[in-house]
């Protein structure tokens, strides 16, 4: 899942404002995805792998419902053009 | 030579043939008519405004013009033309000044992208600026109206201009178009202040127009720095209340607000974020305007006390 | 030829310098009326002439660039899109006109304003390239069938679609020129000759294709309104191409007699010469001119073409004129007659709100 080059980033107190430079639009987001987003401008990884890093952040368990949780934030980060998911 | 020096006669003549040439804060509009009411309610309502050079390049070209149709025979109507093309529905004649402006408004919103454009009224105070963003329901117009009667310079009632890359306001000083009751509670808050005529049961309702004041075109180039972003709201009986909010709420609400934030991309993005900067953003409550301009006017000495 | 003030600028924009208030004044409406204001700040730019333009213009440029930079960052998001999305077709895609100029960085694509994105895919690949964007968002503009039927009987593009959550129009071709059409260009040849653009896995025309596409364009489609920023495409396209290959200009001309498109080119490049002072070899002026129409017809189309041509404000009726009589010939060399009068019937009384469809495009 690689990411685009393209993002400028600020952080409030609470909110990250995000700019995506290829789509042109900007997005407010909150911790959760944009700890996912820092794991993958670090490097591209699978679903699952972002699940467990963030599940050792946080400090709890990863299971199936916290897996549901990540995939479905990662599913939002892809329709907001954010990051681009590669299929098999 | 400014309006309210000139002698009528030519001025007409002026604005009949060649047409007349004035700015209005960084913009410079070239106006042809001779619909001659619109041209005294001009004059009477911007009479520091300065006549200048009709032979630079002007920003907007306008022309206020009665159609050339059966109808004007017993309905005269008034058309906005920019670079001869019009726009809109044509205006009944006696309400040529109101379409005017709007048309004005118009046509700064959707070319003036050289600006980060802001849907707010913007006032001045110690070369600091408050951003009044203008929300359903905020009845900025007529807090914007009440607070340059105390102390507050007028920037603009319509447009926050920002230069991209610069973090100061540039003001865009013309007049404040009151609707319904708002006209006589400024009558009555500052009787000093100079108004139109009332045009009755436009689009808005009942309009009129309130002159900016003079020391606000005087001082059309001096750009002040931001410093408060206040979300108003006109709340019934409520007593003033002014509640800090985040600044990512605080970005988001004004992106939004803003007429070109989108269409500006990464400029308007570094924009917006520099200003939310430098800004104390809060949301406010009001409904008497003495208290609310109290009560604003106390962010000024907080500031000064803090510095 | 001309005292146009925009035509001088354009033929040489270091006159500029020269310019009076009043002549600049002019100028920045003319450019903004012909879709030119913010290329001519990149020309000014890249000869280093900003110094020299009044504060005002430069204000103006500024924010015309602010604007036609809004829509090339959404061009280039919808074909990074449709790009992903028709990845399973293994469908070739090659970029037409502003799509193409705007991936491959081509010199009519500074400042350019791009409403929509027009792609052209091989009409055997057409239906499932129209059913797998259909799956993924982007949906027909017009439910109306006539609109409907005319697209697919007579068109050289499928009707227009548009991702239902995006702005950006996307224009599938199989063929430059409309079907119905007198000229009627091989597909095939295009893609013998097509070139992929540098970093990107789309294609384009190739050099004399895109010449010859930009000039069918102009001449013989509806949009002659496109004007002058239209010719000045095909000005640009050929100056660039000449100098990157000294036989362009003989290929130019065999090409459009294989493509069967030497009528359109014979139209654009007298006009570019003419108007634009392109500097078009003489023998190649020649070879074209054979070509021309009848003396009588020649001598109507050269006077209506430099009409419509040569940069107006919006209130000049001549060229308005001219423009009506240019929009009935290219219905006349699109269509054969009998299918003419029951469009054209249609177009005015049944459809109005066509017209409109680029307005959001417009500024005042």
């Amino acid at each position: 899942m690689p990411l685009p080059d393209s993002l400028l980033w600020e952080e409030w107190e609470t909110e990250y404002a995000i700019f995506n430079r290829s789509s042109g639009e900007t997005h407010l987001i909150n911790e959760l995805p944009a700890q996912i987003l820092r794991f993958l401008i670090e490097q591209p990884d699978h679903a699952s792998g972002l699940a467990e890093k963030l599940a050792n952040l946080c400090e709890t368990g990863n299971n199936t419902s916290w897996q549901q949780q990540t995939s479905d934030i990662i599913n939002n980060l892809a329709s907001l053009g954010l990051i681009e998911v590669k299929r098999p | 030579m400014r309006f309210g020096e000139l002698d009528p006669q030519w001025l007409r003549q002026q604005a009949k043939n060649g047409g007349i040439s004035f700015n209005t804060g960084p913009f410079r509009i070239q106006l042809q008519t001779q619909i001659m009411p619109l041209l005294e309610l001009l004059t009477q309502l911007y009479p520091a405004s300065e006549l200048v050079n009709n032979r630079e390049v002007a920003d907007f070209h306008i022309r206020m013009a009665q159609p050339r149709n059966y109808r004007r025979l017993w309905r005269p109507q008034a058309r906005f033309y920019i670079d001869g093309r019009s726009h809109f529905e044509p205006y009944p004649l006696d309400h040529a000044f109101p379409h005017m402006e709007w048309g004005l408004n118009y046509c700064i919103a959707t070319r003036a992208h050289q600006y980060c454009m802001l849907h707010s009224a913007v006032v001045a105070r110690n070369g600091r600026a408050l951003i009044l963003p203008a929300m359903p329901g905020s009845g900025k117009s007529t807090l914007c109206a009440a607070l340059i009667h105390r102390g507050w310079r007028l920037l603009s009632d319509e447009f926050g201009l920002v230069q991209p890359g610069k973090n100061r306001l540039t003001p865009l000083p013309r007049v404040i178009p009151l609707k319904n009751r708002s006209i006589d509670i400024i009558r009555e808050f500052a009787p000093e202040a100079t108004l139109g005529p009332t045009f009755p049961k436009t689009r808005k309702g009942d309009v009129a127009h309130l002159a900016p004041p003079v020391d606000a075109i005087l001082n059309q180039d001096q750009h002040p720095e931001p410093a408060w972003v206040v979300f108003p709201k006109y709340t019934p009986n409520a007593s003033s209340q002014l509640e800090p909010i985040p600044k990512g709420i605080a970005f988001i609400r004004l992106a939004n607000n803003a007429f070109n934030y989108r269409l500006l991309g990464e400029t308007g993005y570094k924009t917006l974020v520099s200003l939310i900067k430098s800004c104390k953003c809060y949301s406010f409550s009001y409904s008497d305007l003495e208290s609310a301009t109290q009560t604003l006017n106390a962010l000024v000495s907080k500031q000064e006390v803090a510095s | 030829m001309s005292h146009n003030i925009l035509l001088r600028f354009l033929k040489d924009p270091t006159t500029a310098t020269q310019f009076t208030a009043s002549e600049w004044d002019l100028l920045i409406r003319l450019a903004r009326h012909s879709k030119l204001l913010s290329h001519m700040g990149f020309l000014l730019a890249e000869l280093d002439l900003k110094a020299h333009c009044p504060r005002k213009a430069l204000d103006n440029m500024q924010g015309a660039k602010a604007y036609s930079d809004f829509y090339q960052t959404q061009a280039n998001w919808e074909l990074r899109q449709l790009q992903n999305a028709l990845a399973e077709t293994k469908s070739p895609i090659l970029l037409l006109k502003g799509a193409a100029y705007l991936v491959a960085q081509l010199p009519p694509n500074r400042g350019r304003l791009l409403s929509d994105v027009d792609i052209l895919v091989p009409h055997n690949k057409l239906t499932e390239v129209e059913q797998c964007l259909n799956g993924q968002g982007w949906l027909s503009e017009t439910q109306d069938e006539y609109d409907q039927r005319y697209y697919r009987d007579w068109m050289h593009e499928i009707p227009p679609l548009r991702h239902k959550n995006r702005g950006v129009e996307v224009d599938i071709h199989h063929n430059l020129l409309p079907l119905a059409g007198s000229l009627q260009p091989n597909a095939e040849l295009l893609w013998q000759v097509a070139q992929p653009i540098e970093k990107s896995n789309f294609l384009m025309l190739c050099p004399t294709d895109m010449v010859l596409h930009s000039a069918s364009h102009l001449f013989f489609s509806d949009e002659l309104r496109g004007g002058i920023r239209d010719l000045v495409d095909i000005h640009q396209l050929c100056q660039h191409f000449s100098q990157q290959d000294s036989d362009f200009w003989d290929r130019l001309t065999a090409r459009s007699e294989e493509m069967d498109l030497s009528r359109p080119l014979y139209y654009a490049l007298n006009a570019t010469h003419q108007l634009l002072e392109t500097p078009v070899p003489m023998q190649t002026l020649k070879a074209v001119n054979h070509d021309a129409p009848g003396l009588i017809a020649d001598k109507i189309m050269q006077r209506l073409i430099t009409q419509v041509l040569e940069p107006h404000l919006p209130d000049n009726p001549a060229a308005n004129f001219a423009q009506r009589l240019l929009y009935l010939r290219s219905h006349w060399v699109r269509m054969p007659l009998q299918m003419l009068l029951p469009h054209l019937f249609h177009k005015a009384f049944l459809s109005p709100r066509k017209k409109n469809t680029t307005r959001s495009l417009e500024t005042v």
